[in-house]
């Protein structure tokens, strides 16, 4: 069942408020980076990828929340049950085995990471090996299955427009236009960004629903 | 109100304004995972009101097949492993507390049950609401219904719509932000260690323009569906487990790094192989995991090396120990020290900016000492893996279903209900964390001494990085200069019992060294009162800012 044209208008409104939304978010995330570094509160890399380490709760739970709850929840969960039933329940157990792993050894990454200031996942394994070898081993495992990832979330950034939008399912414009406001975002604001417009979307939610209830 | 039911009463000391608002965030964005169930049970059908005779796909009552259920619990073993991904390891350095680390990881527990639930019960409602339509995305079918309903519905219908793309597009900017990180800190500048904040930070926004260009060539090039693609990540992840769990976690003697990364190496081999020469070729494969039979790879080749490293090691002569020393003590004037010395030059990576002391599994150690962590009780780890084993439905494979079945399948609600002990496990895990880090023992530590490398870095002295690997003089000034007043404070008393003029200065000086101002104090602890009592009004060692510089 494809969206009708009049279905349609809804999205046609809450799509653009949702990106300029992002891009205030973008552009207050480079304000507060620019400031972290002026003040010297934060050297430049630090500022952009670890958002000056300053994430108060807000916006720590909100970035963990998004990096674990991926669009996969959203719409591959619902697609899964709908073609394979109940079996999707499998999904339940997996989150807690992540959850087991991630609270278990955080603690640890956490100390060490404020005792040696490892700023980046691989620090801590060239601090603690001190070997090249294993060091650009862990560097490989880490950035090619997140590249994987990634090509996955294209792959489903494409499916979930052109199916809203009834384009045809192998346009690959629209996946390309949104990646490019997605770099561009990212290289105005950092990791800050990346967080705050998990907010910016709740926002957008909440004037999305105001509107079209009326 | 059920989040902050669960979190109030071991948060309520922390409990701030700030992380009320952010647990009322976090209820909005699940606002809409509970909103679309009710919304379909009060306007459809809810799965109380299922049949299993007039359910459109009456084989969705049948029993998992063996081959699901082996494959569910091989992947929930490997997906402990996570926790190695970049993304999350970015999020536990960049928080200001673990405060705010264990209010994230209250609402993560609880947010299974208003996720991954409701996920579920709206595909399966949609298999009745659609009549088994065949549909490309099932998702965006279900949700035009709620737009033909109108009012509310219709809201909530663009609310899901709109989420829908928002939850893709915050994964994708993560990971492009992560890969960008690792592609700018641990290759390019290695290669270009004297570069400029300004030149390294163009050289962040290439790497994510290369990474995003790569992605997006595998992602519309790429035919065998997302799972497909996600079906190759989780397994190859997973290698990079068994080094970060023994660095976490061994203790006194330590592991080469040749050994583990033997191990790693020709496990990534192997699950490349086996998902591209043989998953991917065969109609049929037998149903192993090449994650978990990896990892089993892994493991055992490390055991292996190390072992007979070790023995090798008993052979040498005590002449050539001697002479081992020696090097050893050559190399400390001038380089950090080694864990394992006598390696290739290629092989030693620069190291300054992490202070001068190697970090051995001792410190790892003794820095968490009198921390309530999880991983450390062998008890957790047992319960964690039985518990998550359990959830699986341990049952004879396509046995149909039970005759007029109301509702949804019986072993369904099984393994719902199992997923109730992982859930309180994980619940008591959470709530026994600390809410910080202890407050360094001031007393304690005149009476036995401390080391000076188990003292944390403040914010300031975190964000000091100028080059690549420049030594972070902020903080080595600040140990050195409480070695020596440890060493002072220990000659006064060897000198005079009595507490001296002298002597009560230092001590105040070292306390002021011990806890200085900044803003990430919330991480150790100390409050504001903690340094209010502090009379001496020195809270950062005098550090000449034109040699940090350099």
């Amino acid at each position: 069942m494809a969206l009708t044209e009049d279905q349609l208008l809804g999205l046609y409104i809450c799509i653009p408020v949702y990106f300029v939304l992002l891009g205030a978010a973008a552009f207050w995330a480079h304000k507060r980076m620019e400031r972290l570094v002026h003040d010297k509160v934060s050297d430049q890399l630090s500022a952009h990828y670890l958002g000056g380490q300053t994430f108060g709760p807000l916006l720590t739970a909100g970035t963990v929340f998004a990096s674990i709850f991926s669009g996969y929840t959203v719409v591959g969960i619902p697609n899964e049950a709908y073609s394979k039933g109940w079996t999707s329940l499998r999904w339940m157990p997996y989150l807690f085995s992540i959850f087991f792993g991630y609270f278990g050894t955080a603690l640890r990454l956490r100390k060490a990471s404020n005792i040696r200031n490892h700023q980046t996942p691989v620090d801590f394994i060239t601090d603690r090996y001190q070997s090249q070898l294993l060091r650009y081993t862990i560097v490989f495992l880490q950035i090619l299955p997140a590249i994987i990832f990634l090509s996955a979330q294209v792959a489903a950034l494409k499916n979930a427009f052109n199916a809203m939008f009834n384009l045809d399912p192998d346009a690959v414009y629209p996946v390309i236009i949104m990646m490019i406001i997605i770099l561009l975002f990212e290289w105005i604001g950092g990791l800050r960004y990346v967080i705050v417009y998990t907010f910016s979307r709740i926002l957008s939610f909440v004037c999305c629903a105001y509107d079209m209830s009326y | 109100m059920v989040l902050i039911i669960f979190i109030c009463p071991f948060q309520l000391p922390f409990f701030s304004s700030v992380a009320l608002t952010d647990t009322i965030q976090a209820v909005i964005m699940m606002f809409s995972f509970i909103a679309i169930p009710a919304v379909l049970s009060r306007s459809y059908y809810s799965w109380s009101e299922l049949d299993s005779n007039t359910y459109p796909r009456p084989d969705f009552y049948d029993t998992p097949s063996t081959d699901f259920q082996l494959g569910m619990w091989q992947t929930s073993m490997i997906l402990i492993s996570y926790f190695t991904l970049p993304q999350y390891v970015q999020r536990i350095y960049a928080t200001e507390s673990i405060q705010n680390l264990k209010i994230s990881f209250s609402i993560l527990t609880l947010s299974v049950w208003f996720t991954m639930l409701p996920a579920v019960y709206i595909g399966t409602i949609g298999v009745q609401i659609l009549n088994n339509e065949d549909t490309s995305s099932p998702f965006t079918s279900i949700v035009a219904t709620l737009l033909d309903l109108g009012g509310f519905a219709r809201a909530l219908g663009y609310i899901a719509l709109t989420a829908s793309l928002a939850a893709i597009m915050s994964t994708t900017d993560s990971l492009v932000i992560s890969i960008s990180q690792l592609l700018t800190v641990e290759v390019l500048y290695p290669i270009w260690p004297n570069a400029s904040p300004r030149k390294i930070s163009w050289a962040g926004r290439l790497a994510s323009l290369v990474a995003s260009g790569i992605a997006l060539c595998i992602g519309l090039v790429w035919k065998n569906g997302i799972t497909g693609l996600v079906s190759i990540q989780f397994p190859l992840s997973t290698q990079a487990m068994p080094a970060f769990l023994l660095g976490l976690y061994t203790k006194n003697r330590d592991i080469h790094p040749w050994c583990i990364a033997s191990g790693a190496i020709f496990s990534t081999i192997y699950v490349i192989a086996i998902m591209f020469g043989y998953i991917g070729r065969e109609d049929n494969p037998v149903p192993i995991d090449a994650g978990l039979t990896g990892l089993a790879i892994n493991v055992v080749l490390i055991a292996l090396l190390e072992v007979s490293r070790r023995m090798l090691n008993i052979s040498i002569s005590s002449e050539e120990q001697k002479k081992k020393a020696d090097n050893e003590e050559e190399e400390l004037e001038t380089t950090p020290s080694l864990l394992f010395p006598n390696r290739p030059k290629w092989d030693t990576p620069a190291l300054n900016r992490f202070g001068k002391t190697p970090l051995t599994s001792h410190l790892i150690w003794k820095s968490m000492e009198g921390i309530n962590e999880p991983f450390a009780n062998p008890w957790y780890v047992f319960l964690a893996l039985v518990s998550v084993s359990i959830c699986v439905p341990i049952l004879p494979s396509n046995l149909p279903t039970i005759e007029n079945q109301e509702g949804i399948p019986w072993w369904a609600q099984k393994m719902i209900y199992m997923n109730i002990l992982p859930f309180v496990i994980l619940v008591v895990a959470v709530k026994n964390m600390p809410t910080s880090f202890p407050v360094i023992n001031e007393e304690k530590i005149q009476k036995e001494g401390i080391d000076p490398d188990l003292v944390e870095l403040t914010l300031h002295e975190k964000g000091m990085r100028q080059s690549y690997d420049g030594t972070n003089v902020l903080v080595e000034q600040r140990r050195s200069s409480i070695t020596e007043l440890l060493s002072s404070l220990e000659s006064d008393k060897v000198v005079d019992n009595e507490d001296s003029l002298e002597r009560a200065k230092s001590r105040r000086k070292l306390s002021a060294l011990l806890h200085p101002l900044d803003e990430s104090e919330s991480d150790r602890g100390i409050t504001d009162s903690d340094n209010k009592d502090d009379e001496v009004g020195i809270h950062e060692p005098v550090v000449d800012e034109e040699n940090m510089d350099e």
